[in-house]
């Protein structure tokens, strides 16, 4: 098991965003996170990496208690993730962006007296082609469009060596078309680098087709946790999620 | 694609690279070095004073340009680098050397609190407590009359006798400049450098590629002070004496004002500047007592028509141009 979450709680104010939450991940299980606007997803990715602090609870990655940790911290235990809104280096080439990110996470970044630009060339460029940017690896990453963007953040996530990737909607925004190829992307990456992954998602083709296990939240709570065809048959389940979208 | 030709040696790729940089390079340099044989004592004293106030932008472009964080406290490191070579030497009577070593080192000192405190904020937070601290040093330099001799500052600085000469000591101060930038030069290069652009970017993707953005931050707002004391204890030599002036916050503002003038994102954007101003300065109150009208006026006019400064400007159309020649 590469991830337990225990009795995880987050509130603001009258408000349990997070309430009581636990949740197992094994190593390489493709697991989704759905349920309505604000149930809860997106803080719970963010108590994962830290992005504010839990009120209670624990989160064991590997067996280690990641709860007091910083952000940067957690990412160096070996954590990736995406954001809901695209974040990446507005102005800093595709290249660059991808080649900062491995000097990060090689511990580099205070090294004063080398070329930057000579660093991890061919790792950048094996990144770019797994994610499908080489042709654009020039381009300043503010110009690329959506679903360039949501690659090359990608990208940024793969340079970081994680062992864990939390995506957060990974294809919000996207066309069709495009939500299938980006998630073949990741079923791929996720297969070939026998990475663990855990993501939100709005799309429930997406869900369904990719998903090897879904956990439904519903007000900061998991109300279900199953295979995906448990899931749909989960009367809970339909009455608070799926009927509600038909 | 993305280095072709790169690496290859041959006279075409030469000559390439020495024609776009390089070449520029070189003649600036032996320009520089030859200045002082044909002109007046009052150019080579005016083209010294350009070099430091250059080296002075250079240092604070560190934190302004690359980490984007507008300083308006910078002048104070200028200020002690200058006071700690003078007290050095005539307080303390240790030799040159140690206190043109000491000057740097101990401004980067100051700016391990200062930027311990300041470096967390951003935008105008981290401006007005730059400048806050800024001014306390300058109230020290000023008011502690036993200690930094007050208002009066201290003159009478000595200087080796072989740097006495105007145009011996604009060697040197030529010497330590180039020296300095391409230090400057490299560390902008490194992975340190690229990631503090990074962080000006988008400090909350670096924190998610694992980096703890305020050490670097931190440690870079060190360096800029370390090359703003070497800035500061060339002026105090150039001068024999030092002033509370020196770290007042519009010496801040002015450096600053440099920056902007000569282009934020470009190397050599802040030496422009400081070139432009220093000179106009010179030349422009010769002629009139407001000067700073005419500063005022081609500030406008280059924040308005030239967001990049003027070297960013130039860059622009040079791009452009070699855009459509391909």
């Amino acid at each position: 098991m590469i991830l337990k979450v225990e009795n995880l709680s987050k509130s603001f104010g009258a408000l349990m965003a997070v309430n009581n939450v636990n949740l197992e991940v094994d190593e390489g299980e493709r697991v989704a996170i759905i349920g309505p606007n604000g149930a809860g997803k997106s803080t719970f990715f963010n108590l994962l990496t830290a992005y504010f602090p839990a009120d209670s609870g624990k989160i064991l990655f590997k067996g280690e208690n990641l709860i007091k940790l910083s952000s940067d911290r957690i990412i160096r235990k070996g954590v990736g993730r995406s954001f809901q809104i695209v974040n990446i280096y507005p102005e800093t080439s595709v290249f660059e962006s991808i080649q900062m990110t491995l000097l990060a996470r090689r511990r580099r970044s205070y090294n004063l007296f080398s070329r930057a630009k000579k660093i991890y060339r061919e790792d950048t460029e094996k990144i770019l082609e797994t994610v499908g940017l080489t042709e654009l690896a020039d381009v300043p990453g503010g110009s690329l469009s959506h679903g360039d963007k949501k690659r090359l953040e990608m990208g940024m996530i793969l340079a970081s060596e994680p062992e864990l990737i939390l995506l957060d909607e990974p294809t919000a925004g996207m066309a069709p078309e495009e939500t299938v190829a980006t998630m073949g992307l990741i079923k791929e990456l996720a297969e070939r680098e026998h990475l663990t992954m855990l993501f939100t998602e709005h799309d429930m083709s997406v869900v369904f087709g990719w998903a090897e296990r879904i956990a439904v939240m519903h007000q900061g709570r998991i109300i279900a946790d199953g295979k995906p065809e448990e899931i749909r048959e989960n009367p809970e389940v339909r009455r608070v999620y799926l009927g509600e979208r038909k | 694609m993305i280095q072709e030709g790169e690496g290859r040696l041959n006279i075409t790729n030469i000559w390439r690279r020495l024609r776009t940089t390089n070449i520029w390079l070189l003649i600036a340099v032996v320009f520089f070095a030859v200045f002082p044989i044909w002109v007046p004592v009052m150019w080579k004293h005016l083209m010294v004073e350009v070099f430091i106030v250059a080296l002075f932008a250079m240092s604070l472009n560190m934190i302004l340009g690359r980490g984007g964080l507008p300083t308006f406290g910078h002048a104070c490191f200028y200020c002690v680098g200058g006071y700690v070579v003078a007290m050095f030497m005539m307080k303390l009577h240790l030799p040159f050397g140690v206190a043109m070593i000491a000057a740097p080192v101990i401004a980067a000192l100051l700016a391990i609190p200062i930027g311990y405190f300041s470096i967390r904020l951003t935008g105008i937070h981290f401006a007005i407590l730059t400048l806050g601290f800024g001014q306390l040093v300058w109230a020290i330099a000023h008011k502690w009359y036993s200690f930094t001799g007050g208002d009066d500052g201290i003159t009478g600085i000595p200087i080796p006798a072989a740097l006495e000469g105007i145009t011996s000591y604009y060697y040197f101060v030529f010497v330590i400049l180039i020296l300095c930038l391409m230090l400057i030069w490299m560390i902008q290069n490194s992975p340190f450098g690229t990631t503090i652009v990074a962080i000006r970017e988008n400090p909350e993707r670096v924190t998610f590629s694992g980096l703890k953005v305020w050490h670097h931050l931190l440690l870079n707002f060190v360096i800029a002070a370390f090359f703003a004391g070497i800035a500061g204890s060339l002026l105090a030599l150039l001068n024999r004496a030092v002033f509370p002036e020196f770290g007042y916050w519009t010496i801040s503002a002015v450096a600053v004002l440099m920056c902007i003038f000569g282009g934020l994102g470009v190397f050599i954007g802040p030496i422009i500047g400081a070139a432009i101003i220093t000179l106009l300065e010179h030349y422009v109150s010769v002629y009139t007592f407001y000067w700073q009208f005419v500063l005022g006026c081609l500030i406008v006019v280059v924040v308005l028509f030239m967001p990049g400064g003027v070297c960013g400007f130039i860059q622009d159309k040079l791009r452009g141009r070699r855009a459509k020649e391909i």
